[in-house]
């Protein structure tokens, strides 16, 4: 299991006298994470603590090992942003922008220039990059902040709602560079956003937000993993000698009307050893599926949880 | 082309923020063309007086030009007062015509999240720009304000340079804090108005306001209190006492005050305004 690269121990943020987050804690660990809510949740507030924009009211947040109040200097300095919102400096060109922001970041002038063109041609503004940013369509904008956000090598990207206010195509492209950049360096990844789809993309693990609390935090990769080993199965013939050989086999098994099975595979167990004991009771397995749990039903069954607990609170 | 990341770690220039936005704003002002005329034109009284100094120590051109010329370029008693007036004249000008640009456009354009998530504190941004208008008052103000006094110095031999140590750090104190105060309130105003035009008109009027008032209470309340409502007075005041040349209008430890009152006030008003 990798180390985890993020922290926080009952991190809180009262914003106005306002409760924003509250007893946050977990360990996060993976490449890319998703951070999902519905629209004020608190996953901006998140981000703006962890960039030490906010200063937590309890607890404690820390990034790479470095505590996000104390040493937000050294936080930043590893640090992309891509902000929620239209954000850039008038009157620039592409390239003088991505450039400056670089130069922000620490890198000398020339290193700034040079990875300002590599982040502008990555983000597919190559041919726009001496064109003022003022000009730049919607989606542009967007992928001039990615760039903005890559140019200096940042060791983790947080990206704030990334595919807002694009189209189609630009979500797909959108995703796609995420994906692509995910892929290729060793960069982490927080993209916050209430897109489900979006998070689903690009992400292996997602905290869930509600409420300014972690609702659940759980490893995408391994529920699908683990749906793998869930089946579904419609069988004729003897289905309860053949439920009974598959609890022998190990597998957890439910019955349900009309011939059909839910069975929980052992690990060690796979579906060719299903089919071989179906021959070898003559029952005919006429259907078989995988559970298919998305991210959708993890996160409503999440969000009517919290709900349920609230209401027996 | 294929995304190679590197990272950081070794690659860190160790230039300080405040620098690197000083450069990117001072570029992004000396752009403009009419901008560059305009600070050219700013040296022009400079010049002027310059030449006018020449000609009251070279004798022969006075009496070849005529006797009148003597009385006008006696310039002993207020050559001080003269390149302070200008030099205030000409960096409030220019803070006039950049100050507003500086901050108010990275507000309007939500450019503050990109600034501040980076390794950059408020007070590098500030400093940055304010980097600018100093820069840009010291060419324009304070250098040929020296030169000015430097070459008097030289044409008076001795007997003036003895004084002119003490006439240049007064200059340079009260320039200097001049263009600090001028500075921090337009980048405050335009860091609250968010609009450049507003912002300019704002500063304007604020002078020409509180200048006024100080001039109506003059009569009313006597003495130095009226002038505490004006800056230009109280920078003066500190000049007069550190060069010994004139009357204070108030005693300098109320008119250093009154500087430092207004750069803090402008300060934490600016800086009030630089969040997300």
């Amino acid at each position: 299991m990798s180390e985890a690269w993020a922290e926080f121990d009952g991190l809180g943020v009262d914003l106005g006298g306002r409760t924003i987050l509250d007893g946050l804690t977990a360990r996060i660990q993976g490449r890319c994470i998703g951070l999902l809510g519905p629209n004020g949740a608190g996953k901006t507030t998140l981000l703006n603590t962890l960039l030490g924009f906010l200063r937590p009211s309890r607890g404690s947040a820390s990034l790479f090992g470095h505590d996000v109040v104390h040493d937000s200097h050294a936080v930043r300095a590893l640090t992309g942003y891509m902000p929620e919102r239209d954000s850039f400096i008038a009157g620039m060109t592409g390239v003088r922008f991505v450039r400056f922001m670089a130069e922000l970041s620490g890198l000398d002038p020339h290193h700034a220039l040079e990875r300002a063109h590599e982040a502008l041609f990555s983000v597919g503004l190559g041919e726009a990059r001496y064109r003022n940013i003022g000009s730049y369509s919607s989606g542009m904008k967007q992928l001039v902040k990615l760039a903005q956000a890559i140019a200096h090598g940042p060791r983790l990207l947080l990206l704030d709602e990334p595919t807002n206010g694009l189209d189609a195509s630009g979500r797909e492209r959108m995703l796609g560079l995420i994906q692509e950049l995910r892929d290729e360096g060793s960069t982490r990844f927080v993209v916050s956003s209430h897109l489900l789809p979006d998070v689903e993309a690009c992400c292996d693990e997602v905290v869930l937000i509600k409420d300014g609390r972690i609702a659940n935090h759980c490893n995408l990769a391994a529920e699908r993993r683990s749906n793998r080993r869930f089946l579904f199965l419609r069988v004729k013939g003897d289905e309860t000698g053949f439920a009974n050989e598959l609890v022998k086999l190990g597998c957890e098994v439910a019955r349900s009307s009309d011939r059909q099975l839910k069975a929980v595979l052992p690990a060690g167990v796979d579906v060719r050893d299903l089919y071989a004991l179906a021959g070898r009771m003559s029952v005919q397995i006429r259907e078989l599926d995988h559970k298919r749990d998305s991210l959708q039903d993890i996160f409503l069954r999440t969000m009517a949880d919290a709900s349920y607990a609230e209401g027996g609170r | 082309m294929r995304w190679g990341r590197t990272g950081t770690s070794g690659q860190r220039s160790g230039t300080p923020g405040a620098y690197v936005i000083a450069r990117y704003a001072l570029a992004a002002t000396m752009r403009s063309r009419l901008f560059v005329a305009f600070l050219v034109a700013c040296l022009v009284p400079s010049l002027v007086l310059l030449v006018a100094v020449y000609l009251r120590y070279n004798v022969t051109a006075i009496e070849e030009a005529g006797s009148a010329i003597g009385n006008v370029l006696d310039l002993d008693a207020w050559l001080f007062g003269i390149v302070l007036d200008i030099a205030q004249a000409v960096t409030f000008l220019v803070v006039l015509v950049v100050g507003p640009n500086l901050v108010a456009p990275d507000l309007a354009n939500n450019a503050m999240p990109l600034y501040l998530s980076r390794p950059v504190a408020r007070r590098s941004y500030v400093g940055g720009k304010l980097l600018v208008l100093l820069g840009l008052c010291v060419v324009v103000g304070l250098v040929p304000g020296l030169v000015l006094i430097v070459v008097n110095a030289g044409y008076g031999g001795e007997v003036a340079w003895l004084g002119t140590a003490r006439l240049a750090a007064a200059f340079t104190i009260g320039l200097l804090a001049w263009t600090v105060c001028l500075s921090l309130l337009a980048l405050a105003i335009s860091a609250w108005v968010k609009w450049r035009p507003a912002a300019t008109l704002g500063l304007l009027g604020a002078y020409i306001v509180t200048t006024t008032l100080g001039d109506v209470l003059q009569p009313v309340f006597g003495g130095w209190s009226a002038s505490l409502l004006d800056l230009a007075d109280a920078v003066e005041a500190i000049s007069a006492t550190v060069s010994g040349i004139g009357e204070p209008s108030m005693p300098a430890i109320i008119a250093a005050t009154v500087v430092v009152g207004v750069a803090t006030l402008a300060a934490w008003a600016l800086v009030s305004r630089l969040r997300l």
